[in-house]
């Protein structure tokens, strides 16, 4: 596994460099109370989701135009030392992502409501978009990298909707909304939700190197 | 002597086709090779040894291991050239050695790097610029740097031209020259197995139909053309593929030794000849009769 784990290196490291490079910029452009609404949008939020699939998509996009799988089934390896070392990337990658947000925060003079918001946030996008990895594992080794895009670009292109429908329906209730919302995350346990996400994303694991086609 | 390969029974079910029951054996410092029409089940035979393909029933055994549980030390001791090349295309011939070499215990960069010299493949192109003979040529160098005790080509001279073809055959017909390597190969090219293999099996809608020694078979199938009423019917009946002619008949059999001395007669008389048959015939004949 170690040798696959070399192989993939270059995606996943590239992934956290980006990653960390935007979150240091956002922390050094921007001020004043905009700071911590786009830290957390964008840092807690979405970069986490664009550099843990970033690099599935781009290795898996190589590997299905040189049918890379092929050439790898020829060697002494088993499917999971394949599947194992991009599952570990991940794993390792999200963790430093959540990890890195975390002590950011704990450095930080922001109010305590708005910390335990952005903890939450983090650990929840994290545990989210780790099993979106692993789920889209799953699908791209069933169904192929080309028709799991489609899949994911037609959900993507669905969830845009989602913030106008938001707007229009409950723009009056919005303060609620951010209240229920703060008081559902700082109520979670995570001391109980990350060892349950990580023992579904290790099954995960082995459904995808089980059920592995392409 | 020890089996390097026993496959017992193995089937595969596809929609509309099944391997059925396959049973193949191979000692070592032998040469097998597998003939069948394009989707007999050549492929599908050879990647279930490869464990590229999960057989759905059926024992296989290869160093007398049993093959999944094992699949890794296995394939270390495997040599592998397929139906299709596939590399990483942006990468270099140089590349590609070192990155396949990790994976094996008894890599050898020298005898990878005289195979490429050999076949001149130079060391700095990249997988995209080589031709489709140069990439299966690769494949070999790949597959022989590992010292394997186990060679299996499917395919191998597929798309080759006839240059490439023979340089390749001849020196697949020298890899189990010491005696502790073997080979299976397959194809459809009859002309392949004929010049390499020792042992022949015709596989035909997933069904191993015949396999043998190459040189017994060729003993015992012959075609008999023989004249109106120089045969006894029912030895006509037994023909394969029988052909009747204004000018005189003609048909296969496949118990040559047992008949001969029944037909010397009219073989003196002139009213019977025997003829030599290829493998192409024996696998023409076996298709016709389903």
């Amino acid at each position: 596994m170690l040798l696959m784990i070399k192989k993939y290196s270059h995606y996943f490291l590239y992934s956290t460099f980006v990653f960390v490079l935007l979150s240091a910029l956002l922390l050094v452009l921007i001020h004043g109370s905009l700071q911590t609404v786009i830290f957390a949008v964008l840092t807690c939020g979405i970069f986490i989701y664009f550099n843990a699939l970033g690099p599935v998509f781009g290795s898996e996009q190589y590997e299905e135009k040189n049918k890379g799988y092929e050439f790898l089934k020829i060697l002494p390896l088993r499917e999971l030392d394949i599947v194992g070392a991009k599952f570990l990337w991940v794993l390792l990658v999200d963790a430093v992502f959540v990890g890195g947000i975390l002590l950011v925060l704990s450095k930080s003079t922001w109010p305590e409501k708005q910390l335990v918001l952005f903890r939450s946030l983090a650990l929840i996008n994290g545990s989210i978009s780790l099993l979106l990895v692993a789920f889209s594992y799953v699908f791209i080794f069933w169904i192929g990298y080309t028709k799991y895009v489609i899949v994911v670009l037609s959900v993507l292109v669905a969830m845009g909707f989602v913030p106008m429908i938001i707007m229009k329906f409950f723009i009056e209730d919005i303060d609620q909304m951010l209240l229920d919302t703060y008081n559902f995350t700082a109520g979670l346990n995570w001391f109980f939700i990350l060892p349950v996400v990580f023992l579904v994303y290790v099954g995960l694991l082995f459904i995808a190197a089980k059920i592995k086609k392409y | 002597m020890d089996k390097i390969l026993e496959l017992k029974n193995v089937t595969k079910k596809y929609r509309g086709f099944i391997l059925d029951n396959v049973s193949l054996s191979l000692f070592p410092g032998f040469i097998i090779g597998i003939i069948g029409p394009n989707g007999a089940g050549k492929t599908t035979t050879i990647k279930i040894i490869m464990d590229m393909v999960k057989a759905d029933k059926g024992n296989i055994q290869v160093f007398g291991k049993e093959h999944v549980k094992n699949i890794k030390e296995i394939k270390n001791r495997i040599g592998y050239v397929g139906e299709e090349q596939n590399f990483y295309m942006d990468k270099t011939v140089a590349w590609t050695g070192k990155f396949v070499s990790r994976f094996y215990n008894r890599w050898d960069t020298n005898m990878f790097e005289n195979l490429i010299s050999k076949f001149t493949i130079s060391r700095s192109k990249k997988i995209k610029e080589l031709s489709k003979g140069m990439k299966v040529k690769l494949s070999l160098a790949l597959a022989l740097s590992h010292d394997p005790e186990l060679i299996i080509l499917d395919e191998p001279t597929a798309g080759l031209d006839p240059v490439v073809r023979r340089e390749l055959l001849e020196l697949l017909r020298k890899i189990p020259e010491n005696g502790d390597k073997s080979v299976i190969i397959s194809s459809h090219i009859t002309d392949d197995i004929a010049r390499t293999a020792d042992i022949v099996n015709f596989i035909i809608d997933g069904r191993i139909v015949l396999s043998a020694p190459k040189d017994d078979l060729l003993d015992q199938w012959k075609r008999i053309h023989y004249q109106e009423g120089a045969l006894d019917p029912l030895m006509v009946k037994t023909l394969i593929n029988r052909k009747e002619h204004i000018l005189g008949n003609s048909g296969i059999t496949d118990r040559f030794p047992r008949i001969k001395d029944s037909l010397a007669e009219g073989i003196n008389e002139g009213k019977i000849r025997i003829e030599n048959v290829t493998l192409d015939d024996i696998l023409i004949a076996y298709v016709k009769e389903r």
